[in-house]
């Protein structure tokens, strides 16, 4: 899942080298924590958290298809 | 250019009112938040949300060219995030009644597509937002591409414009207003397109996301 997130973040920021993900793993929920240049905090978020839904959808629905239970987590 | 300003007591309701005003959906428009609503102390020095919103250029006036370059970067975009995903699925660009989609097709028949489309479209959705971003990112124009998963959107939209005239013919007929179901905004958008053409009727969005329904009106 991880993969699937920087691949977003990357194509949706400034500067993507910025972009970091960290997996860790609680109670068998995948915790993905991303960060990013603080410029670019407002992309990922985007009007009134639209991106970051549409983030956290699509990252779902690619854990679903894992069989996976994913959380994703916005650190500025 | 045509702007107005609204003002309503949260700043979503200030943004629909305004959109319902210039008859645009949320994609079409430029929104600046001009104040954030304030609740006062015990009523006083309370403030409303004002937003000012105005046209952005509309599809018809994105260019061919930085059309087809938005083509490529969604198509790109989306090709990359299959493979991130491991869904093994191309990515085509078409034009269709003067819209240049990018379509995800599975390139196995076996393949559950749906999983990227989503309970009532909510996944391609997102998919939607996140190619809008990257596109808006990379060229300082609207993104004119919308995105399909296998024609979904092409069907549900020609599904829906039956739907809104079936109601509107409702309407008309009773002289009763008709509330339809939760709708994503582009769905919303459809409806008030299809029930403006009808005439005699009008439309109004009421509720909160992702509660908000239509409902038509006799005028």
């Amino acid at each position: 899942m991880r993969e699937v997130l920087e691949y977003i973040a990357r194509n949706l920021v400034d500067d993507p080298d910025a972009v970091e993900v960290t997996e860790s793993e609680t109670d068998g929920t995948v915790v993905l924590r991303l960060s990013v240049a603080p410029d670019d905090v407002g992309k990922i978020i985007g009007r009134r958290g639209r991106t970051a839904r549409a983030i956290r959808d699509v990252v779902r629905a690619a854990s679903t298809r894992s069989g996976v239970n994913t959380v994703v987590e916005i650190v500025g | 250019m045509e702007e107005i300003e609204k003002s309503a007591a949260s700043v979503e309701e200030a943004i629909e009112e305004a959109l319902a005003e210039l008859g645009l959906s949320e994609q079409e428009a430029r929104i600046e938040i001009l104040q954030e609503p304030k609740s006062g102390f015990l009523g006083r020095n309370a403030q409303a949300a004002v937003v000012r919103v105005r046209p952005a250029a509309p599809a018809a006036q994105v260019e061919g060219e930085i059309r087809d370059k938005q083509g490529d970067l969604a198509a790109d975009f989306l090709e990359g995030l299959m493979s991130a995903m491991g869904i093994p699925a191309e990515v085509e660009l078409n034009e269709v009644q003067g819209t240049l989609y990018a379509e995800v097709w599975g390139k196995e028949s076996g393949d559950d597509m749906g999983l990227l489309i989503g309970k009532h479209g909510h996944t391609l959705d997102a998919l939607q937002e996140l190619v809008r971003s990257h596109v808006q990112g990379h060229t300082a124009d609207r993104c004119a591409v919308q995105v399909d998963v296998e024609d979904y959107r092409k069907r549900r939209t020609a599904q829906l414009v039956r739907h809104a005239r079936e109601m509107g013919r409702k309407v008309a007929k009773s002289g009763r207003p008709e509330t339809l179901e939760p709708m994503s905004s582009y769905e919303r958008k459809v409806v008030h397109d299809t029930i403006a053409e009808m005439g005699g009727l009008e439309t109004a969005s009421e509720g909160e996301e992702p509660q908000r329904r239509v409902v038509i009106r006799p005028v």
